[in-house]
């Protein structure tokens, strides 16, 4: 019999702790006076001696499981044959194909590295060749095998993982007695370098040689890192476009940004080197239906690596219908200036469109709630609980609750308070003040979190109106609830506009009225601004951009939603123009991971794009120090020293044991809690 | 246990520091219990007055209560048997044995049986003789039926100590060679002795005619042998060690001592002795239903 782990038989050694106990673990006798001995004597001298026996024997069982299983543990084997056989040295060669290596003539100089190394290996030597960006792999090539894998190796844009590396060399180590050799070529970018640094211990192996082929001192690189659709107006739409100089140079080129077939829009850039810049662009709309349009963005660059000068992007449609508004108002004049203001933002912001309807307090039913995203209250209903439980529920799943003063409030400040009561408003309106007021110049604008959350442009587009120089005539003061924020304050310091959230939801108050009873605000050429600040920013379109190697989400149509019973099979386009399939889920087309850069693209209309694009960081092309470089590889990969060539082992055909000890063991315990009970009796 | 009776448990006659307090509370717990009291008999001391009822014997009419009151009135006397009473009490040191959880001895509760006896049996108009012994006798007080007697009998039995082995045989022996007059005779014993012995004994008295009566006392672990854990007994009178579990031997142990009792209770049945198994957790009440029982039957 043989052991695998031959250390755990010092285990067996833990038998005296059994021993020890049995004899230092004397029986204590409680000494007590008694007369009728005579009558204890005859049972007491057979089962004093059965005891003892027990005792002995509940010893003997505890010792064989101590034993048994420091055995368990050192891995029993028996050898049933045993012969001489002679093994291979093995090469493992891991290759980075990363979209980094194409810069220049970096991946033919890796693979005559790898070429090289090949070369210099044991003639009798098996290969394995991995890309380790792309994945791909062949395994127990001969050495003219290997160069003909290698021939084949094309950078993708993908980044490089050392998983498959390790993983081979841990399976080949496991299969195989022979010596077992790595060689890595790469070119150790940023991106390369954070896959290393998730190594947790280094992995032993005979030898390790690795070569960096790098595109050298000074590279010339630009890359279109990102790029975010930013709500606009004036029938444009706005990009905000981030670039990076991966170069020692500063760099001065044009990015064109080109929306569908429309004529590409160019402007001239310039970026500091090693520095990144955002830049805006803005595309003129022919048309107001941009819900899967497609944009492509490029910067005319002759750097070593044009993959990263072109970024491809999609537009999704963030809603499937335009916002809807619900003025509840006492009487359609109250919100005449209000409705007017809302229906012009619609008008300017074709991206973004709203429906309006204006309801009295008193034809207001609940399913026109569900139909509504917003809903403002021009002034507070008469009765003070009438529908705010409704409200409640309305504003936790979803809504965004709008409450305006007005100087007859004083019938609906129960109104308010009963909102407040039920979590979802941020204040309650208290006194009357009717007094002069301005509003202060700074408005937050970090504290939405709804879904409407406004975009910052917004708030940057209210402050350009002056409000602060509105004559306010009288505001409440407030008495904020819990969790609420005062977003805009007078300059005196009342709160003017509160917020709060509520569940997936949101309330503002606003503490003027809807038409100018209070103030001039909806009749000044701020009003659209103002409304387009409460009732919240375009996220009608959303940018639809994924990086090459992550499973991409593609918008379902409304067809396929409504005739999805979910998991069903449609094919996409890829950007290499082939169909392969996708899965239909929870109202996206989920696409398993594509390698390419460019558009993922239905192929049922309306079209629908997703922008492939350069693994964000892959083409940071800066190079490491060697030192650096040392001391990462070294985390990885532990040289044991042993010859890398081949070697006569004897092999040795084994029958593992343990089975046999586990039920023993098993048996054991169970005797013993037998014997065990026995004695204690 | 209500009222008076309440004396008659032994737990609480052990907080009596005082042992006529003790006769006196036992003895008054029992009759309070038995009114009216069939004890009563017409001898030469009187006792009191009751209604003539139709079939009472007319010598025994108060005819000058009917000179002075017209009325018919039975005059009752204490009955006088003059039958002399022999309290064997054992004071062995096996006696002295207390079970857990309990606040007296067997020899406590033999000395609680026998002054509560013996104001009992003077109360009766019985003359009654102590007799202490272990393993030989200790203490030897000859019957007497004054009333002051007790107060002799009283004094012996708080200067009983247990002591000595149990010789059972010897004892009775050398009482029934020294006590010629018939009588009863009541022996408060655990009876750790040889059975053989025992019976040879109890047969010279029969022999000389006594009427015996056995209280047969035992602590209630003596019996049951209620003991948890490892415990190391120590026979209090020969001093043997024996180590166990008692656990494992309760049942055995329980068989061997019903059989013991059992032979001792069937030989004493032969011989027409009472035998009573006074348990010391049981109250006194039972040991003098056992005295009057016998008494009545020799009237």
């Amino acid at each position: 019999m043989t052991f695998l782990q031959a250390i755990f038989l010092l285990g067996t050694l833990a038998v005296a702790g059994p021993i020890a106990a049995h004899l230092l673990a004397r029986p204590r006798f409680r000494k007590v006076p008694f007369t009728m001995l005579r009558f204890l004597r005859s049972g007491e001298i057979e089962t004093q001696s059965r005891r003892r026996i027990r005792n002995l024997l509940v010893l003997l069982i505890r010792c064989a499981i101590v034993i048994l299983i420091a055995v368990f543990f050192a891995g029993p084997e028996r050898i049933l044959a045993q012969r001489n056989v002679q093994t291979l040295p093995v090469v493992i060669l891991g290759v980075d194909d990363s979209l980094s290596m194409a810069y220049g003539d970096v991946f033919p100089r890796a693979v005559e590295a790898a070429e090289a190394m090949i070369e210099s290996a044991d003639t009798n030597a098996r290969f394995h060749v991995i890309g380790l960006a792309s994945g791909a792999s062949s395994r127990d090539l001969d050495a003219a095998g290997s160069r003909q894998f290698l021939s084949e190796l094309r950078p993708t844009p993908l980044k490089m993982k050392i998983a498959p590396l390790l993983s081979a060399v841990d399976s080949v180590s496991r299969a195989s007695t022979g010596a077992v050799s790595v060689g890595l070529v790469s070119d150790f970018t940023a991106e390369a370098r954070v896959a290393l640094d998730g190594v947790d211990e280094p992995i032993p192996v005979s030898s390790f040689t690795c070569q960096r082929v790098d595109a050298g001192d000074s590279p010339s690189n630009l890359a279109l890192l990102d790029a975010r659709v930013l709500p606009g107006a004036d029938r444009t739409l706005t990009l905000a476009v981030t670039i990076a100089n991966y170069g020692d140079t500063p760099e001065e080129v044009n990015l064109t940004g080109t929306l569908d077939d429309s004529p590409p829009v160019e402007t001239p850039i310039r970026v500091d080197a090693r520095a990144r810049m955002s830049v805006q662009l803005r595309l003129p709309l022919a048309s107001s239906d941009l819900a899967f349009s497609r944009i492509e963005l490029r910067i005319a660059s002759d750097d070593g690596l044009p993959e990263d000068n072109r970024y491809f992007l999609g537009l999704g449609q963030g809603r499937q219908r335009a916002k809807r508004v619900l003025i509840l108002t006492k009487d359609a004049e109250e919100s005449f200036l209000l409705k007017t203001a809302l229906e012009t933002l619609s008008q300017l912001n074709p991206m973004d469109p709203m429906t309006v309807q204006v309801v009295s307090h008193h034809r207001f039913e609940e399913n026109l709630l569900a139909d509504a995203d917003i809903v403002i209250l021009a002034s507070a209903l008469n009765r003070k609980t009438q529908w705010v439980e409704e409200l409640a529920d309305w504003v936790n799943a979803r809504g965004r609750l709008i409450g305006f003063v007005d100087p007859e409030l004083e019938s609906g400040l129960g109104y308010y308070e009963s909102l407040s009561e039920a979590g979802i408003f941020p204040a309650t309106p208290v006194e009357l003040r009717r007094e002069p007021l301005r509003l202060a110049t700074n408005v937050r604008e970090s504290v939405f979190t709804d879904s409407l959350s406004p975009e910052s442009n917004a708030i940057h587009a209210l402050q350009n109106y002056r409000l602060e120089d509105l004559p306010v005539l009288g505001a409440y003061t407030l008495v904020l609830a819990d969790g609420a924020e005062v977003l805009w304050s007078f300059g005196e310091g009342d709160p003017f506009l509160c917020y709060k959230t509520a569940g997936r939801g949101s309330a503002l108050l606003v503490n003027t009225s809807a038409d100018d009873d209070f103030s001039p605000l909806m009749k000044s050429p701020g009003a659209v601004a103002f409304v387009n600040f409460l009732v919240g920013g375009g996220a009608q379109l959303d940018p639809v951009a994924f990086e090459a190697g992550e499973t991409v989400l593609l918008p379902a149509s409304d067809f396929e939603l409504a005739h999805s019973k979910g998991g069903e099979t449609i094919y996409v386009k890829t950007p290499s123009g082939s169909a392969v399939p996708a899965q239909l889920s929870t109202g996206s087309i989920s696409v398993a991971p594509i390698p390419e850069l460019g558009w993922v693209a239905t192929r049922t209309k309306p079209v629908r794009y997703a922008g492939l694009n350069v693994p964000h960081g892959e083409t940071d092309i800066t190079p490491s120090t060697d030192a650096a470089l040392e001391i990462l590889l070294a985390r990885v990969f532990e040289e044991s020293g042993e010859s890398a060539n081949g070697t006569t082992t004897t092999e040795r055909e084994r029958q593992s044991l343990w089975r046999g000890f586990a039920w023993a063991v098993l048996g054991l315990v169970l005797a013993d809690v037998f014997v065990s009970n026995r004695v204690s009796r | 246990m209500a009222g008076a009776s309440k004396y008659l448990d032994p737990a609480l006659l052990s907080r009596l520091q005082n042992m006529e307090l003790v006769a006196r509370c036992a003895v008054q717990g029992f009759f309070s219990g038995l009114h009216p009291s069939p004890f009563h008999g017409f001898s030469a001391e009187y006792s009191e007055h009751r209604q003539y009822e139709p079939g009472d014997e007319l010598r025994f009419l108060d005819w000058k209560v009917f000179g002075r009151t017209n009325k018919l009135y039975i005059k009752q006397f204490r009955q006088d048997t003059n039958v002399p009473v022999y309290i064997l009490l054992d004071s062995s040191k096996s006696m002295t044995f207390q079970g857990d959880g309990t606040t007296y001895s067997k020899l406590d509760y033999g000395r609680f049986l026998t002054a509560a006896l013996t104001s009992l049996m003077l109360g009766q108009g019985d003359s009654v003789g102590l007799m202490v012994f272990a393993d030989r006798i200790l203490t030897r007080i000859s019957p007497r039926g004054r009333r002051t007697h007790l107060y002799a009998i009283l004094t012996a039995l708080e200067r009983v100590r247990g002591e000595g082995q149990t010789r059972l045989t010897d004892v009775l022996h050398a009482f029934a060679e020294t006590a010629t007059r018939r009588g009863i005779v009541i022996l408060i014993s655990d009876l750790l002795d040889d059975a053989d012995d025992l019976a040879s004994g109890l047969s010279h008295l029969k022999y000389l005619q006594h009427d015996v009566i056995i209280f047969h006392t035992l602590d209630h672990l003596e019996i049951a042998l209620d003991y948890q854990g490892l415990v190391q007994f120590e026979d209090l009178e020969t001093g043997d060690r024996l180590r166990t579990y008692p656990e494992s031997l309760k049942n055995t142990y329980q068989a061997n001592v019903q059989a013991f009792l059992d032979d001792i209770e069937k030989s004493s049945g032969r011989k027409e002795i009472d035998y009573w198994l006074m348990d010391t957790s049981q109250t006194l009440d039972r040991a003098f239903m056992a005295y009057l029982g016998r008494r009545r039957r020799l009237m």
